[in-house]
């Protein structure tokens, strides 16, 4: 409830705090340097002065940050003035959209994602060129690690002269291919995937043509 | 020149100064350089020369004692660094950065909202005459003298119904904060 102040209340500064706000305001009807001297010794005009501080700068920034009615630039002149005028309830409402936009993005990802079902082994092909790639890969990883674990220590030497397998190792290697088995069924779906793209991307070099 | 022997004040009664003076002070010296962080090297100046020469000073003098140095102090603060020649348009960003708080927490955005709305609700409670001069000065920019032209008044009324306005909305808001 706002209590309205009787003109008699009202004390004998009121015009030592209007000219403070004069002051404050930099109004040319205000002679400044004798109102600075008048501070220097006078501490309750200085007192005064710094109260008229606050509602100065209480106004500053209702003028700053809020819309008022005698402000009557076009929002498309001025998109600083707008943004820094804009109603607390459309920056949340801004928000919300956001938020829920997000979220729907992120269902549409999850739900994308699930609908790709893993690839069998078994299905793919047996005479595929990438799979039989990825089998070699595997295979070369797996006795790099073998040759690793098994050597000797020396790994100078074996960066000068190569790695030195074991007879049974050397016999992996010559007599012992791996087969699809070995490979991790990871590694699979991620062929399987790279190859649905391929295909796809090759489908769509085709459409174009 | 001697050099001023050290008068010291305790430190307990500095702290008590300090709590009771500083925030008035800052706003007192910002009045004085507009600018807050050079304002509150100026408060900071003074409490250490409160400290060094305060000593002597009456305990009932020591406000008026304080206002004098950052008086002082802030009037070679201001000659030592710029001229004092800034524009109004300059003069609203200073005042954005004197009202700034550097880590404003959602809750005090909330009570600096309510504030500026309290302060809304108390302008347009004002009395016509009185809420015109004020929005013409601060919202519009217009000096007195346009104003006193404009509502085709003497200069002296223009002036008496902004004192009037000031007093109102001062009064309205210690109320409020009480």
């Amino acid at each position: 409830m706002i209590k309205m102040v009787n003109y008699e209340n009202m004390n004998d500064n009121s015009h030592l705090h209007l000219d403070a706000m004069l002051y404050l305001l930099e109004d040319p009807s205000l002679d400044r340097d004798a109102f600075e001297a008048r501070l220097e010794n006078d501490s309750q005009l200085a007192e005064i002065l710094s109260e008229s501080v606050t509602t100065f700068q209480s106004l500053e920034s209702l003028k700053s940050f809020t819309h008022h009615p005698v402000q009557h630039i076009p929002a498309t002149c001025n998109h600083r003035t707008n943004r820094h005028n804009r109603h607390p309830s459309w920056s949340l409402a801004t928000s919300i959209a956001a938020s829920i936009g997000f979220i729907g993005l992120l269902s549409w990802m999850v739900f994308e994602t699930n609908r790709i079902q893993p690839i069998e082994l078994a299905s793919l092909p047996q005479n595929s060129v990438a799979l039989r790639n990825v089998v070699c890969a595997w295979s070369d990883l797996q006795l790099d690690s073998e040759s690793t674990l098994g050597s000797s220590g020396d790994s100078l030497n074996d960066s000068l002269n190569g790695p030195t397998y074991s007879e049974e190792e050397l016999a992996l290697v010559t007599h012992e291919p791996f087969s699809q088995k070995d490979v991790p069924e990871w590694l699979v779906m991620a062929t399987a995937a790279s190859l649905e793209n391929s295909i796809d991307a090759n489908d769509s070099k085709v459409l174009l043509q | 020149m001697p050099a001023v022997p050290d008068r010291p004040l305790d430190p307990s009664t500095v702290e008590e100064c300090h709590l009771a003076f500083s925030k008035m002070l800052e706003k007192y010296a910002w009045a004085l350089v507009r600018d807050r962080a050079l304002a509150a090297d100026v408060v900071q100046t003074s409490f250490l020369a409160l400290s060094r020469f305060g000593g002597d000073v009456a305990p009932e003098a020591r406000k008026s004692w304080l206002f004098r140095v950052v008086y002082r102090e802030a009037l070679r603060v201001r000659n030592r660094s710029k001229p004092y020649s800034q524009s109004h348009t300059e003069l609203a960003d200073t005042v954005l950065e004197a009202t700034a708080d550097y880590e404003i927490s959602p809750l005090s955005r909330m009570v600096e909202q309510e504030k500026l709305e309290s302060l809304r609700k108390f302008i347009n409670d004002l009395p016509q005459d009185q809420k015109q001069v004020l929005e013409m000065r601060f919202f519009e920019n217009k000096t007195f003298a346009e104003i006193a032209d404009l509502m085709q008044t003497p200069l002296g009324t223009a002036l008496s119904r902004m004192r009037l306005a000031l007093e109102r909305l001062r009064t309205a808001t210690k109320e409020k904060e009480d």
